[in-house]
């Protein structure tokens, strides 16, 4: 079927468009003929749009809607108490679980680096020691030496030793007391938001 | 007369009380909602059950009603809602053999309101191929050739676009030109 006969036929095309369809059509028995056979589809579909009525059909029909009104409970009235009853209680509940909601891991890495900020050094080097001890320390920039040194070298009791030692670990991991202490503390961090 | 009173005075009239009103809208316009579910569903008595449905929603929902559009187009949206939920709900129950496929509705039962025998025969066949057509193309269709509503207003109503409706409206001509020509 041609879109464009619908198209003519349906009053959608704008003056120009009409215009040249028109003349197309003056030209082409083809596009005459197809006019036509759309023409008649329409046309026969046409008694469908005429309405017949008993007299007193919607009459009855109302009547027997009337009765399921009247069955019906009666009809609930709009009360604006209930509404605001509700959208309170919605608010109550949506604050009160986000609340008791636990921390988020970005709201727990956010105070885990403030508090790491105001360590000293030696300070860190004791957490990495810690963190050390109950193994969290499983960053990937210590995977490649011999870890197990490293444990050994920072759970040692004595204090000495363990600058000592920690300068000797940082020395073969070529970084700094900081770098190494951030690397460890970030693998913390890791462990404790999973 | 009843009929100067504007349709959203007469909602405003039936939310404070006036049960009235309610008659005033309903007869302005019943044979719209009526027509649209008939030839939607095809046959008397589900349309019967449609336009019943369509007032009960009507007469619930009146008191909510926004002004946002007009009241025609509400009972429009209303009646094309319920006359797709209608014939959804008769499809399942088709499915799971619940209606009785062998033995449809007869179309030309005597509790039909249509009266002219020979009008109603070519109606009848008109129906007949009308429900052919799947549900979307057979509304757009029906609104666009019975009612004579504008896209614009028909899209307003089924909340789709222009260029989709004229789409529906094409592909609907279309198939009808072929289940003519097997007829």
């Amino acid at each position: 079927m041609n879109k464009q006969i619908l198209e003519y036929l349906d009053n959608q095309l704008d003056k120009n468009d009409r215009k040249s369809f028109e003349l197309k059509l003056e030209h082409s028995p083809d596009l005459q003929k197809e006019l036509e056979k759309t023409r008649a589809i329409l046309a026969a579909m046409k008694p469908g749009a005429h309405t017949w009525q008993q007299d007193g059909y919607y009459a009855e029909a109302r009547s027997r809607f009337r009765e399921k009104v009247l069955a019906s409970p009666k009809r609930a009235q709009h009360i604006p108490a209930y509404s605001a009853i509700f959208s309170m209680s919605t608010v109550i509940v949506v604050v009160s679980l986000f609340l008791l909601r636990g921390p988020s891991s970005q709201s727990l890495q956010k105070a885990f680096w403030e508090d790491y900020a105001n360590l000293q050094t030696e300070e860190k080097l004791e957490l990495l020691q810690e963190n050390s001890a109950v193994g969290l320390s499983s960053s990937n920039v210590t995977d490649d030496i011999a870890y197990q040194d490293v444990e050994n070298s920072l759970i040692t009791d004595d204090n000495a030793d363990l600058q000592k030692n920690a300068e000797n670990v940082l020395n073969d991991l070529n970084l700094s007391p900081d770098e190494l202490a951030n690397s460890v503390a970030q693998d913390a961090l890791d462990s404790m938001i999973k | 007369m009843s009929t100067e009173i504007p349709d959203n005075d007469l909602i405003r009239q039936f939310t404070s009380g006036d049960e009235k009103a309610f008659n005033i809208l309903i007869t302005r316009y019943q044979d719209k909602i009526y027509w649209h579910a008939r030839r939607m569903a095809g046959n008397h008595a589900d349309a019967y059950d449609i336009v019943q449905e369509v007032l009960w929603v009507v007469y619930n929902k009146l008191k909510d009603f926004k002004f946002q559009s007009s009241f025609y187009t509400w009972v429009y949206t209303i009646t094309s809602t319920r006359s797709l939920n209608f014939l959804r709900k008769k499809k399942l129950r088709q499915f799971f053999s619940l209606d009785d496929e062998e033995n449809p509705i007869d179309l030309t039962s005597d509790s039909d309101i249509l009266t002219e025998i020979g009008n109603k025969e070519e109606f009848d066949r008109v129906q007949k191929i009308l429900q052919k057509l799947p549900a979307k193309q057979r509304e757009v269709f029906i609104l666009r050739n019975y009612e004579q509503m504008s896209y614009e207003e028909i899209s307003q109503i089924k909340g789709t676009s222009v260029g989709a409706l004229k789409a529906n409206y094409f592909h609907a001509v279309e198939k009808l030109q072929k289940l003519m020509q097997n007829e």
